[in-house]
């Protein structure tokens, strides 16, 4: 074991997937000679060379309809959209051509890519991308959950980068991968040590922290915030689990109903806006498979159901800890 | 190079074979045996000519216009099949089947469908394969981002491609002129970078020069070609919706027939006699009526759902 950033955790999956495997390639904008805008891709160029690494013109609906080509092939394409938003040019392709194609061939064809998309904002307010605006800091998995065919999966750890990564693009199905870019240099964690092949599997939740009293479902950054707020609440002797989905399609359900036959009190949080978001899911699904246990409604913690503000401004849009604490309080009555 | 007199007549046996079978399927549909067809009556010398100019191995992405005429010039796509087909008896001419020739599907938004295309050259690349990608799409899709996206693409890694524009002139009821100001597709290319030839779609002759040469500079490493091929639909977008056009316009598309075009020429040429001719269609005709009448007496019926088991559709969803 040995800490590294989260980003270091997505860059070594490439790097790891890339010498394993040849079928993997990468393609993006300025993932190649420039590392990426983020930094995520820095080496495969220099590492496994243009016909592998490939750069293309900002064209997302046109290197995402040639990616899933590729796939369709064989080939097993690493898609960067330089940030989650930009998804929207290339949505067509991903909901129209990538997720239906095994089923419109009768089992013949399948598109074994992974999209990785860096969303949302830097919630701690250190560093930088603290609320890019509107058009750079939109954490779209919703949008994604709702398309039959689809995978997504959405890391918290760098250890969970890595691993999910990893089962991502060895995945024979289209996999939506979410990376929290607020996280890339501010979040460190516990990795396995190089060369040992780290796999999370996909559809499999882990909880972060046991508790009895009230269990929040959380993903992404908010993970960390209902950490904090769990070991707060500790210190008045309440007792918080702390579930991350990990993967939101499919989603494992019987982790989450364990954690609630256990807690009977639920908060359910993310950094999408509220209305049609994944916690209306998780909510619906505790409904239906764990009402007897709920001794409270659900409760969702949630961004505001509004454009995300740029710079600090963001904080008031976004939940945080003091939304969170607040939604514990309340599915325990205090 | 230019067809030789066996070419010649091979071309007429598949245009005609799949003129009759055409026009078989969209009367089935017209009279509500079948129901629900894109006629690809007048797009038959595109599909013949650039299904005769490709290789088993090259990919070809076909469209709902041509896409059968297509097949069953390349082989292994009989008439029977293409009417049995219609009648859910037979697997489409879009299926990949081994043994077939090699085919990328489409789907059912236009345009859309165009930069996977691109992904299928991309591969063959990547493998070190000299093989090349064709992908036909209409004037209507021709105005879609995607392929915008897709073409200069292909023209930045000049990858080994032919994008196929059959542009019969509507979009539904759209009319070519007014969704652009721009008088041919074929001019589009020079800002891709690749050569953009217009071509006469009824002309199969014409047809195949072109697809040939395209294919062959595109095999020689030099590149993707944009052809537009000018052509006229017989029949409204898809039966049971109305025909905006004029008698006038629909007559011309009767005049420019590539088919008949082709069998008066062999004939004028003493290629073929009037009877050689004759025996061809005939034996088309036969093979397409005993095919309708196995598609009848299967028990076909449009108006009955076919037994679908939810549970193993849902398993169909993803691969693993
Ligand atoms: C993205 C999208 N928009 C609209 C449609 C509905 N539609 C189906 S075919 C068609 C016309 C397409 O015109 P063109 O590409 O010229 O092909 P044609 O049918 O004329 O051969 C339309 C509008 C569609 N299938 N996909």
């Amino acid at each position: 074991m040995g800490s590294t950033l989260y980003i270091n955790a997505i860059n070594r999956a490439l790097h790891e997937e890339m010498a394993r495997d040849n079928e993997v390639v990468a393609i993006g904008l300025d993932i190649g000679r420039q590392g990426g805008l983020f930094g995520v891709t820095r080496g495969l160029f220099e590492r496994f060379g243009p016909s592998r690494v490939m750069d293309t013109p900002i064209s997302e609906a046109g290197y995402m309809g040639a990616a899933i080509g590729m796939a369709m092939e064989g080939v097993r394409p690493v898609v960067e959209i330089q940030f989650a938003d930009f998804v929207t040019v290339a949505f067509d392709q991903i909901v129209t051509v990538a997720a239906k194609m095994h089923y419109m061939t009768g089992g013949g064809k399948n598109v074994p890519i992974v999209v990785r998309l860096p969303y949302g904002v830097n919630v701690s307010g250190e560093g930088y991308m603290t609320g890019a605006g509107p058009h750079h800091s939109q954490s779209p998995e919703a949008w994604f959950c709702h398309c039959p065919g689809l995978k997504v999966v959405m890391p918290s750890s760098p250890a969970d980068a890595l691993g999910l990564l990893k089962a991502a693009i060895r995945d024979n199905d289209p996999v939506i991968y979410f990376e929290q870019k607020g996280l890339y240099y501010t979040l460190s964690g516990e990795v396995p040590e190089d060369g040992e092949d780290h796999i999370v599997p996909i559809g499999k939740a882990a909880v972060r922290r046991e508790g009895t009293d009230a269990t929040i479902v959380a993903t992404g950054a908010m993970v960390g915030l209902s950490l904090a707020v769990a070991e707060k609440l500790a210190g008045e002797g309440v007792s918080v689990e702390v579930v991350d989905p990990r993967t939101l399609v499919p989603l494992d359900r019987e982790t989450l109903v364990a954690s609630v036959r256990k807690t009977g009190r639920v908060v359910v949080t993310h950094e999408a806006s509220q209305t049609g978001g994944f916690g209306a899911e998780v909510a619906a699904v505790l409904a239906d498979d764990a009402y007897a246990s709920l001794r409270a409604p659900v409760k969702r913690v949630a961004a505001r159901d509004m454009p995300v503000p740029a710079g600090l401004a963001a904080r008031a849009a976004l939940p945080g800890e003091a939304r969170i604490e607040k939604a514990v309080r309340a599915v325990l009555g205090k | 190079m230019p067809l030789d007199h066996e070419q010649l007549v091979a071309m007429y046996r598949a245009l005609s074979g799949t003129r009759i079978a055409e026009q078989t399927i969209t009367d089935l549909n017209k009279s509500g045996v079948l129901r629900g067809h894109h006629s690809g009556l007048g797009h038959e010398a595109v599909g013949v000519a650039v299904g005769m100019a490709v290789r088993p191995d090259d990919c070809v992405q076909m469209s709902h216009r041509s896409g059968m005429m297509l097949s069953h010039a390349r082989g292994g796509y009989s008439l029977r099949e293409a009417v049995l087909s219609q009648f859910g008896r037979a697997p489409s001419h879009y299926a990949s089947l081994p043994g077939r020739p090699r085919t990328l599907t489409i789907v059912g938004l236009v345009g859309t469908w165009v930069p996977m295309s691109v992904g299928i050259s991309m591969a063959d690349r990547l493998r070190g394969k000299d093989t090349v990608t064709v992908t036909f799409f209409g004037d209507g899709a021709a105005n879609e981002g995607a392929v915008h996206e897709a073409m200069n693409l292909a023209g930045a890694r000049r990858l080994p491609m032919v994008f196929l524009i059959e542009n019969n002139g509507m979009a539904v009821s759209m009319p070519t002129s007014e969704a652009t100001a721009a008088s041919d597709f074929a001019a589009r290319a020079a800002g891709y970078g690749m050569p953009g030839v217009l071509v006469d779609g009824h002309d199969p002759v014409a047809l195949h020069e072109v697809a040939e040469e395209a294919v062959a500079r595109a095999r020689r490493g030099q590149g993707p070609t944009l052809i537009e091929a000018k052509l006229i639909r017989w029949e409204s977008h898809a039966n049971g919706i109305a025909d905006l056009r004029t008698p006038e316009e629909i007559e011309e598309a009767h005049r420019r027939d590539g088919v008949r075009q082709l069998r008066d020429a062999l004939i004028g040429q003493g290629i073929l006699s009037e009877a050689d001719a004759d025996a061809i269609d005939d034996a088309a005709r036969a093979e397409v009526d005993a095919a309708v009448e196995e598609g009848r007496t299967a028990g076909f019926d449009m108006t009955v759902p076919p037994p679908m088991d939810a549970a193993d559709a849902w398993r169909l969803t993803y691969a693993n």
